[in-house]
Formats: structure tokens, sequence, C-alpha cells
């Protein structure tokens, strides 16, 4: 019965998708990350947690689903299970979208809050809700469309575009978010 | 503030994109896997001591039906030391989820789980039954250990209640872990 078996050795070609995945989206990962944890150094060592678990993901990696695809799920994946293991049982379970927007919210007036205050306020609600809308909130965010969300949580696209829907109507109501067409 | 307002003010915010060398995240990845190895020493160590104190009733104790009790209890032993590295084991890490959807790994995460919680009986007290049932026959029948029956079935009660507590915390944790997936479930339009 092993105990402890090292890691295998890297190999180049696991190397060089790590090294041009952080090139493309090493700032996506350190959002994705400000999403999963608000403590700033547990923070810092799940964003080591990402790295590692994305640099170990690519030696398995034969361009099965596109490079954006594998790193985001990959980054969802170990948020999810940081916020399954660090947190206790209620908050873990996080509340869904319809009671996100029962959450009366004075502040609501963006013209009384700076750029720093809203993302705060931002992040606060992000963390409030539950790991599979907390994924497609992040997603929008990052300003995928719905086939794209679809692909990398594994929501029918019919479904992206109704919780795309009321996360907007989310925002609206607790950030005081207007649609962008008239 | 637009809808497009709130994208960019996410997109902006202050994420410095971090870039470890090759060595490093190799340092690291050994780091989390000693780890891990730590905690699972930990229960093989709890293993190790049953195994250990039941060696020396085997020794201590000229009774056949207490040693043949012992002798169940290091093979139950051993079967639930087995048992809970497969299932260790058969956990999907984080770094080999890429080509699955965050819903299929964060949904097969709850469900082994759970399945591991509620099978508790049968996996993990299942296997200690038959030596601690014999070896509590083999104490109650050695006629040259000089404890009143009283004392014998109080033991026997605490330890069928214990046995018991496990179970019972392990299904209600398995149920949690059940709403939690219906709740996943509702989450993802699939009931």
């Amino acid at each position: 019965m092993t105990l402890f078996k090292p890691p295998p050795r890297p190999h180049d070609q696991q190397n060089a998708y790590y090294q041009h995945a952080v090139a493309g989206f090493g700032p996506d990962i350190a959002r994705f990350v400000a999403g999963y944890e608000r403590e700033p150094a547990r923070r810092q060592e799940l964003l080591q947690e990402v790295h590692v678990a994305l640099w170990q993901s690519f030696a398995g990696f034969q361009n099965q689903c596109a490079l954006r695809t594998w790193v985001y799920r990959v980054a969802h994946n170990v948020g999810v299970s940081h916020v399954q293991r660090s947190v206790k049982s209620v908050e873990r379970m996080g509340i869904d979208l319809d009671a996100a927007q029962s959450i009366v919210d004075d502040s609501a007036d963006p013209s009384r809050t700076d750029r720093r205050l809203d993302l705060e306020r931002l992040l606060a609600l992000v963390h409030r809700l539950a790991p599979l809308d907390r994924e497609v909130m992040l997603l929008y965010l990052e300003d995928l469309d719905a086939a794209s969300i679809g692909e990398i949580t594994g929501i029918s696209a019919r479904n992206v575009a109704t919780k795309v829907h009321r996360i907007k109507s989310l925002l609206s109501q607790q950030m005081g978010a207007r649609s962008n067409t008239p | 503030m637009t809808e497009q307002d709130l994208k960019h003010l996410w997109q902006q915010q202050p994420a410095v994109a971090t870039n470890f060398s090759a060595e490093e995240l190799y340092r690291q990845a050994q780091a989390f896997q000693r780890s891990t190895a730590w905690r699972n020493r930990s229960e093989y160590a709890f293993g190790a001591l049953a195994i250990g104190v039941f060696t020396f009733y085997i020794w201590a104790f000229p009774f056949w039906l207490i040693r043949a009790g012992c002798v169940l209890t290091i093979l139950g032993t051993l079967v639930m030391l087995h048992q809970m590295q497969r299932r260790a084991s058969s956990q999907t890490p984080p770094s080999a989820s890429g080509a699955m959807s965050c819903l299929d790994f964060h949904r097969a995460a709850l469900a082994r789980q759970r399945d591991a919680l509620r099978s508790v009986w049968l996996w993990y007290i299942g296997p200690l039954v038959p030596g601690i049932v014999v070896f509590r026959l083999g104490v109650g029948s050695a006629v040259d250990i000089p404890i009143p029956s009283i004392y014998g079935w109080i033991a026997n009660l605490f330890v069928a209640s214990v046995l018991l507590t496990i179970v019972v915390v392990n299904r209600r944790a398995a149920n949690r872990l059940q709403r939690q997936l219906d709740q996943l479930d509702a989450q993802a339009g699939r009931i």
C-alpha cells in the first residue's frame, strides 16, 4: 500500500500547454479564484492550487476541447472543491438566484458608490450564490456566450439562457444594472 | 450602470496573472500529495493500532473463541482499510477534470461521497461486526475471567450503540448530500 506516490515528472508538451494557458487566460483564472475565495491569503493559496491542477491536467490534454474550455473547467472544478471542503454545509449550499433576488440591498443606488465598492458588492453577490449559479454568473461576467457557458458548465443552452436572463434581472435589482439595449 | 459596465468592472478588477515555473509547480504538486498522504497515514495509524491491540489479545488470552474474534477483527480491519483506500483513489481529482463539465464533476463528487456515507454499514462497520461479536461471545464465555454478566451486557450495549451511532450519523450526512444533489439538479434544470 503506497502512502506517497510522487507526481510524474513534467514533460515538454505539458509545460508548453501550461505556458500557453497562462499567457492566454492567466487574469481570467485570477478573477475566477476571486469568485470562490474572499480572504486574500486563502485566495492566493487557491490560485496556487488552481495552477498546480491546471499544470497537472495538461498531462492528459489531447485537444478534446478548446484550450479555454479546458482551462475554465479545471479552474471552476478546483473552485467548487475548495468551497465544498472549506465552508460549513449550510453556507456550502449557497442560495439560488430566486433567494438572492429577495435580499434587499439598501446601497443599490450606484450614485453612492465608487468602483471599488461596486466590485465588492458584486463579489459579495457572487459569493452568496450556489455553485452552479456562481459558475454561470462568473462566465457571464467574462462575457462568454450561452453556448460556451453551456459547454463549460454542462447545462443545456436553454437553461443557460434562462439563467442568464435571471442573472441580468438580479444584477439590475442588486447593482442597479440596466440592459445595454434601449 | 449598464450590463456592459458591470462586465467591464469585473474584467478590469486588479487580477495579476501568476506564472509558476515547471519546477515550482512540480514541488507544489509533491507538497499537495504529501499532505494527502499525511491524512491517509492517520487513518492507517488507527488501523495499525487496532491490529496491534488485537494481536496482543491473541497472545494474552488463551481462549480459542476470543482468539478467533481477534483474528476476525484483524481481518475486518484490513478489509475496512482496503475499502477506504479504494474509495479514496476512485475520486476524480480536479487536475483530471478538464474533460468533464463542471456540472458532471460536481455531481460525481457529491454522489460518490453520498454513496460512501450511505453504505458505511457495509464497508466500514460490516467487516468489523463478525470479529466484535465473536470476541464479545468469547469474553462472555471465558470462565476464567471473573466479570459479572451485567458488565458484559453493558459493554455489548455500548459497542452496539457506538456502531449504530456511526451508521446513523453517516446516514444523515448522506441525506444532506442528497439534498445538495437535488438542489444541483434543480439548478441545472434536470428535475
